[in-house]
């Protein structure tokens, strides 16, 4: 272990190291992130104990009751550019101007040299439902 | 515990120089992926003292933050907010672990030796008064003395740390190792502040849940710009 901590480069700490967006259709939104050089992203895997999945939540719970998101592969713990597949079951109409979504995320990080807190992020999508 | 010192980027010496004392806070979890290896330092820097010109005073101060689903038995909220405090202080954008902090002034990665040296060099360019602290174990209180020349204004705390510490952690990322931990913080008490020309102020500090082991470590600090500005330590 003392050779590998000689070893390692020192980086400066980044304290926000994940960027997220969202889109997506009345059918299915993606939300995607990028996640900074040498960081890594717990993710909706993570078990139990320890650092906190990562956790999504639609606010406008009349239109989405319930959501199952998927990740691209059942890691722990992912890295680079990652996109989470959201499919939507509306159980009302859109309405005519359209439907603001919500969501709000809590996610924790780390690097090999730093853990950051855990983290919350609003993110927010307008459906039209000319897009179906 | 060399490779340690390499990672400092210091020598061992043996030649006998005046010491200034420095503040040397980590701020860790148990928790936290990241912050054994900061531990490590820590303890490398208590036990080998590798900087000739410099009595490195430190503290392992356990933040809550990591406490999702499994406690860490050392954190408390006051930590989490000294933390938060120094983040303000020294405008970043927020917190992290392990970090350390040099003498309230500066910051960096936990485990980034070379960094936490140059940091303790530039440290030490600034001169600090000498303070006089004992401490003694007397009917289940810590009776202590703090006494000091000048800085009025400025703000007493002492902190009632444990020498050593090891937990078995059982969850997290941490899961299965045995961490050790150095000088870690059980109870920080804001005992007065600094006016006029001396300082000296005995109080009687309850007595943490520690067994056997443990330091009394006083300093002044800036509230303003969280400097420390003088800094002693008595082990019992």
């Amino acid at each position: 272990m003392f050779y590998s901590l000689l070893l390692l480069a020192y980086f400066a700490p980044n304290l926000n190291p994940v960027q997220w967006t969202l889109t997506g259709t009345p059918k299915q939104l993606v939300l995607h992130a990028s996640i900074s050089e040498h960081y890594k992203l717990y993710s909706l895997t993570k078990p139990k104990g320890g650092p906190i999945p990562l956790e999504i939540k639609f606010r406008e719970t009349n239109y989405v009751p319930a959501i199952h998101p998927t990740q691209p592969n059942p890691a722990h713990q992912l890295s680079g550019e990652v996109d989470f597949t959201i499919p939507l079951k509306l159980i009302k109409p859109i309405p005519a101007e359209g439907l603001q979504l919500h969501v709000d995320l809590r996610y924790q990080s780390c690097s090999d040299q730093i853990c950051l807190p855990p983290t919350r992020r609003e993110l927010e999508v307008t459906l039209h439902s000319a897009s179906h | 515990m060399k490779f340690l010192l390499l990672m400092l980027g210091l020598c061992l010496c043996s030649q006998a120089q005046p010491r200034t004392p420095i503040l040397v806070e980590l701020f860790t979890a148990e928790g936290c992926g990241a912050c054994p290896p900061a531990d490590e330092l820590i303890t490398a820097i208590d036990q080998i003292q590798p900087i000739p010109t410099a009595n490195l005073i430190v503290l392992s101060e356990h933040v809550t933050y990591w406490d999702t689903s499994s406690r860490d038995r050392f954190a408390s909220t006051a930590l989490t907010n000294r933390q938060l405090g120094y983040a303000k202080l020294l405008k970043i954008e927020g917190v992290y672990t392990p970090q350390l902090i040099i003498d309230g002034q500066y910051e960096c990665t936990g485990g980034n030796g070379p960094e936490a040296k140059r940091l303790i060099l530039e440290a030490l360019k600034q001169p600090k008064p000498q303070m006089e602290i004992t401490a003694n174990r007397i009917n289940g209180k810590i009776k202590t003395n703090v006494s000091f020349f000048g800085l009025s204004g400025a703000t007493v705390l002492v902190a009632i740390a444990e020498n050593l510490a090891e937990t078995k952690v059982s969850k997290g990322e941490n899961a299965g190792k045995t961490l050790k931990h150095t000088a870690v913080v059980r109870a920080l008490h804001t005992i007065g502040t600094a006016e006029g020309l001396r300082f000296d102020t005995t109080v009687d500090l309850p007595m943490p849940p520690i067994v056997d082991n443990f330091r009394v470590v006083a300093f002044v600090q800036d509230s303003k710009t969280g400097r420390i500005l003088a800094v002693a330590q008595s082990k019992l």
